[in-house]
């Protein structure tokens, strides 16, 4: 007996390592972004109360660029309500075809959300946004602000959500180039926050510096035509089959405050769908 | 409690100020590091592979990582107390605070170098283990362990300070 607590007392703090060490390893290599628990990520109340925190300290520097963002975009959309009120006129003056088109329901519906928490220091970096269940906001939603398409929602809790941004490989995002409509699939190379690379895209595709990249609508996180970003560079890939485009990102992932979280309306319509198909 | 204190505090410096830190790019010092570094050196090596395990899931849960943050620093915790043998009789092993005071200069820079340098290995291995970038990985766990290394050397100086106003 004694001989038995000698032995335990000597490998038992080597047990104990390996019994940590293991439940960290697990932890790491069965996470699946979709089905881990919120426990275990920045949507839990206690992240949350502390980014809520460091935000309404931190948030207060950011004031005058937040600012000047709503404003621009505050421009944007009166050009717009221009540009409508034009096209509205011209429309009702032939036809009543206008009023049938007013009468259509948006198809996707927009959340605003803070961001209380941001990293891009990290080679899979996340966002943490103060929203969650309570105001709609559910797993699988994509988020954008004014500039372009931010991320893709991962978890949520009843008042907060944790965001995969593009800088967090090897997650990919679908997009496509604007001018060809040709598609590709846009992944972080862990490098530098500001660019991004686009792969897949067939070698035949004319592309020229600056072409403008947009969501592809392939899936029900982002509508068609969000912005992505521009080509910087492009190259033709290892085997010559596809080209590797360089492309600028229109969001600046450093200087992130508010966002809008997408709801597609049909998305459980679409999701089932895709199963069904799936199955069969 | 001195020594809650210190991780209370450096991991709150690490999530709301180093992570926000953007002119150095990917090269970030890790800070909770170093009170795990000073704890006493006859503290039983559960209690050191409990904190060690905890500060990690607290880092991983508040910035989305789980298991990273655990993993490496569990390590590190499981390699103190052998690593510290090597340099330190069992009989010497006492309650104080590891520090350059207690430990010579000497000492406790190797205690200190190869301490980071198993974690932030560890560390920087793991988090690119399913995407790897030879080149940055290679540069991070260098450039990486001599940020943290130079915090280290920087919270050193303040606390010597201390100890000589007070004699």
């Amino acid at each position: 007996m004694q001989n038995f607590v000698r032995f335990f007392t000597k490998i038992g703090s080597f047990l104990l390592f390996a019994l940590l060490e293991g439940v960290a390893l697990y932890l790491l290599f069965s996470s699946n972004n979709f089905q881990q628990s919120v426990f275990f990520t920045s949507a839990n109340k206690v992240a949350g109360a502390l980014y809520t925190f460091e935000e309404a300290v931190a948030g207060f520097f950011y004031l005058k660029e937040d600012n000047e963002a709503l404003l621009r975009e505050n421009n944007d959309l009166h050009k717009q309500i221009d540009w409508l009120e034009n096209e509205l006129s011209r429309l009702t003056d032939t036809t009543g075809i206008a009023l049938m088109r007013k009468e259509k329901p948006g198809e996707f519906d927009l959340i605003p959300a803070k961001v209380i928490h941001n990293s891009v220091t990290k080679l899979r970096n996340s966002i943490t946004l103060k929203g969650g269940k309570l105001d709609g906001i559910e797993p699988g939603m994509g988020v954008a602000n004014a500039d372009g398409i931010v991320g893709v929602v991962s978890h949520v809790s009843n008042h907060y959500a944790a965001v995969i941004p593009l800088l967090c490989p090897p997650n990919r995002f679908s997009c496509k180039l604007k001018n060809s409509n040709a598609s590709g699939s846009l992944v972080w190379d862990g490098e530098d926050r500001r660019f991004a690379l686009m792969e897949e895209v067939p070698p035949y595709v004319p592309v020229s510096k600056g072409d403008t990249v947009v969501t592809s609508g392939f899936s029900s996180i982002f509508p068609e035509g969000l912005m992505v970003g521009t080509v910087e560079e492009y190259d033709v890939g290892d085997d010559a089959n596809y080209l590797i485009l360089k492309i600028r990102l229109a969001v600046r992932f450093d200087a992130l405050s508010t966002v809008r979280v997408i709801r597609f309306k049909g998305r459980n319509e679409y999701n089932q769908l895709k199963k069904e198909a799936e199955e069969e | 409690m001195n020594h809650l204190i210190w991780f209370v505090l450096l991991l709150l410096a690490q999530l709301l100020l180093i992570d926000n830190l953007h002119f150095l790019g990917v090269f970030i010092p890790v800070l909770y590091i170093y009170a795990l570094l000073r704890l006493p050196s006859n503290l039983s090596s559960y209690v050191v592979l409990l904190i060690s395990f905890a500060t990690g899931m607290i880092m991983d849960v508040l910035s989305n990582t789980p298991g990273l943050h655990a993993a490496a620093t569990t390590l590190a915790g499981g390699l103190r107390y052998p690593l510290l043998r090597l340099f330190i009789l069992k009989e010497d092993m006492s309650s104080r605070t590891i520090s350059v005071d207690w430990m010579g200069r000497t000492v406790f820079w190797q205690y200190a170098v190869i301490l980071v340098l198993i974690h932030h290995s560890a560390l920087f291995l793991l988090e690119s283990f399913s995407f790897f970038n030879l080149w940055t990985l290679l540069l991070k766990i260098p450039v990486c362990s001599l940020l943290t290394l130079l915090f280290i050397m920087a919270m050193e100086l303040i606390n010597r300070d201390d100890h000589a106003r007070k004699s």
